[in-house]
């Protein structure tokens, strides 16, 4: 039966798992790779957040938790990083889940009209330019609001 | 000397009785049951039981693996010594084992102090779990080759704001080395690879499946007391610091590990019940589903790519004309005060900078900042327009197997047959819980009496038939293909009793005919055929291929294909022959079908003479 099944998944080549190399780790990170700044410490650093840094690396998984450089007062730019797309998105909007998402992780509770409205009138000053990246992103957010 | 014998003898009776015992309590406190399933034991064929989980640090006992009961005596004593130290991590046996201590402790079997667990406290309190959903990734858009999705677990923060903050705990094969893709393969089904889990922020998933990989996703939030989820997440961990399994991508693979897990979230469920030989993540989604009261509510996140489509479909004709002119640059954004448009640019940009894995082209890129900086002088954002006639979550989803019951006729003869299906999903299947128009059949066979000849013949066998019809559109044109290797009956010699193989393949385009229920498509491509009843015993040649498939209902499915098959082998003029099929299928219960399929195949050279057949199959899928 074994033989068979491998003739078949021959003929797939790349099987559903195959494709989900992600679900252990590495792929689907390549979409920020190209364009960040500490994109390869992201995953290292999300799991050093909130879970101790050298876990990941001593059970094995692997490229996980390798970096442990930074630390956890930078996640909002870490989420910047992961969700850069998405927040671009959200901040020309001025309203969605990921612009959620990030209001909490910088620590704001308040009204999310508000916090919407304010992002999305200042895109301009946020987004300066197309080439801008997520770090740059981040401080200019930080100008705008404080 | 003989009283010390005696008195060794007894106490090593005394010994093993009090020993029998604890692991008689265990049994009878109804604890053992749980005790097989947090350590992932599995009785084989003989009743003997083995722990899937391959790590020795899993164990505490040497011959733990397969050994319930030394494992069970061996941390006992673990427990109450502190160690041996579990791990690289160096790990208390009672904070590596956090939900093996608990239980023990919870059913009467130990009563010793509680280490301080330093670790796993912080990251318990970390994940902070309410909650737990099972989340379900669906295949990419028209690949058959990844229709079986991806199952991971996510666990939803107490007095939580936002779903993207919580936490993904995934289980996966390790294949980061680089490999080839038959390494991979045979890795994949032989074992080879060993799976893990990890945690990571749900965002990551969402942007890995839903962007990136333009995958919907399913959210099966689960049905639980809270210390259902405090022993799900008690032993993420054990899991997380001290096992690995071999990984094998049919059976042992994601979802039959967290089922594995999951069910520990209540005595009564039972998530790793295999009645195949196989077991894939939506089989995992339906015995979850099934499972009286497992599941609260589910949730969906649809893929850019649809979100893309429902973006495109809410636009009137000239609003579309005007898309299409800022998208080549010709009209410049600042002019747009439709925000409609303007949000159907940036989920078009967006999409094509995922598809361009994060960079888009230099001009893109202006246009895009500029659509986006405009976007943001309109204040009322416009609800994206849900095109999503039909219900299609997994768990909705036919049995992959099936059985049929053939009666038809071939020519002026009468035959009856049945039919097995291994797997998976054709043409004629209720697209319901699976990619629409997908194709991918694997190990059927069929027999079939003919009643004039008085024979039983083997009617088909088919090692693998994949059809991918993705339609065509301008953001993301991608071809079609299909490939089969199959072996069925010669109509083009004489319909009745002569069978051949054939491998075939091709690829072309698929086009949406006004809606994405009716579909054609056309390819060309190359057949290779066998038999002992040709001339030259075999042909090879080009073929084309095309056609008509409608779903106009939920129930229903109407196809209408045809292919002219060439054989270059002979360098003969009439080296071709035809083949037409009109398919119907009807749906009368979600596992039950109806299916009617007429055929015509010209004879070898001829468009003249043919062979008809006609058959009729009560289909059941389980």
């Amino acid at each position: 039966m074994k033989l068979f099944v491998g003739i078949i998944v021959l003929f797939l080549t790349f099987s559903a798992y195959a494709v989900d190399k992600s679900s252990g780790c590495g792929a689907g990170w390549y979409v920020t790779k190209r364009n960040s700044l500490v994109s390869s410490t992201i995953r290292g650093t999300t799991n050093a957040i909130f879970f101790n840094a050298t876990l990941g690396m001593t059970s094995g998984t692997m490229n996980c938790a390798r970096h442990s450089i930074v630390k956890s007062e930078k996640r909002g730019i870490h989420y910047a990083e992961a969700n850069f797309h998405q927040l671009m998105v959200d901040m020309s909007r001025g309203e969605g889940e990921f612009l959620e998402g990030f209001a909490h992780v910088v620590g704001y509770s308040g009204d999310m009209k508000l916090f919407g409205g304010m992002v999305q009138q200042n895109f301009g000053d946020i987004f300066v330019n197309s080439d801008t990246t997520a770090q740059e992103m981040y401080e200019n957010f930080k100008n705008v609001v404080i | 000397m003989k009283k010390l014998l005696v008195t060794i003898i007894f106490l090593s009776m005394a010994a093993s009785c009090e020993a029998a015992s604890l692991y008689d309590k265990l049994q009878g406190r109804m604890g053992l049951q749980y005790w097989l399933k947090l350590l992932h034991y599995k009785p084989n064929f003989w009743g003997h039981y083995k722990s899937i989980t391959d790590s020795p640090n899993f164990f505490l006992d040497k011959n733990g693996k397969y050994n319930p009961e030394a494992e069970f005596y061996a941390s006992i004593k673990a427990f109450k010594d502190g160690k041996p130290l579990v791990g690289t991590l160096k790990l208390h046996p009672q904070c590596a084992f956090p939900e093996r201590y608990r239980f023990l402790k919870e059913i009467g079997l130990l009563n010793t102090m509680d280490a301080p667990c330093k670790d796993f406290k912080e990251w318990k309190k970390g994940i902070n779990a309410e909650s737990i959903s099972l989340v379900f990734s669906t295949s990419f858009p028209n690949n058959p080759a990844s229709l079986f999705g991806h199952t991971f677990i996510r666990i939803n923060q107490k007095g939580k704001k936002s779903d993207l903050l919580d936490y993904a705990a995934t289980y996966g094969a390790n294949t980061s080395e680089e490999g080839s893709k038959f390494r991979y393969v045979f890795y994949g089904l032989f074992g080879g690879y060993k799976g893990y889990f990890n945690f990571m922020p749900y965002y990551q998933k969402v942007n890995e499946y839903n962007n990136s990989e333009s995958r919907d996703i399913y959210e099966y939030k689960l049905n639980l007391e809270p210390d259902g989820v405090d022993r799900i997440v008690n032993h993420l961990w054990e899991l997380y610091t001290t096992a690995w399994f071999d990984y094998y991508f049919l059976d042992e693979n994601c979802s039959l590990i967290l089922g594995g897990v999951l069910e520990l979230g209540r005595d009564e469920w039972n998530l790793t019940k295999k009645d195949k030989w196989y077991y894939l993540p939506a089989d995992l989604i339906k015995l979850i589903a099934k499972t009286k009261g497992a599941v609260d509510e589910v949730g969906f996140r649809p893929s850019i790519g649809r979100r893309l489509d429902w973006r495109l479909s809410s636009l009137n004709s000239g609003e579309k004309k005007l898309f299409s002119a800022v998208k080549s640059g010709d009209v410049i954004s600042e002019q747009i005060g439709n925000t409609k448009v303007l949000d159907a640019l940036i989920v078009y940009f967006d999409f094509l900078k995922h598809k361009e894995f994060g960079v888009l082209r230099p001009k893109h890129k202006k246009i895009y900042h500029q659509v986006l900086l405009r976007r943001s002088k309109f204040k009322d954002g416009t609800a994206i327009k849900k095109d999503w006639k039909r219900d299609n979550k997994p768990d909705l989803g036919h049995g992959p197997q099936k059985f049929s019951l053939i009666a038809g006729a071939v020519n002026d003869s009468s035959v009856a047959g049945i039919h097995f299906k291994f797997g998976y999903h054709d043409l004629l299947d209720n697209d319901k819980g699976y990619e629409p128009f997908s194709g991918l059949d694997f190990a059927e066979i069929g027999v079939e009496y003919n009643y004039d000849l008085k024979e039983l013949d083997i009617s088909h066998i088919g090692v693998i038939n994949i059809f991918s019809l993705h339609p065509m559109n301008f953001y993301d044109p991608r071809f079609s293909w299909q490939v089969g290797l199959n072996q069925l009956f010669a109509g083009e010699i004489d319909g009745m009793g002569k069978t051949k193989w054939r491998a075939d393949g091709g690829a072309g385009a698929t086009f949406n005919l006004g809606s994405d229920y009716f579909r054609w498509y056309f390819m060309f491509g190359a057949v290779a055929e066998t038999s002992k009843h040709f001339e030259n015993s075999w042909r090879l040649g080009p073929k084309v291929d095309t056609g008509l498939l409608m779903n106009p209902t939920e129930k229903y499915k109407l196809t209408l294909t045809g292919r002219v098959i060439g054989d270059v082998i002979r360098r003969i003029k009439k080296d071709y022959y035809g083949e037409a099929v009109l398919g119907q299928s009807l749906w009368i219960k979600r596992n039950q079908e109806l299916r009617l399929n007429v055929a015509y195949v010209s004879r070898f050279g001829s468009f003249d003479r043919s062979t008809y057949s006609a058959r009729f199959g009560w289909n059941f899928c389980f």
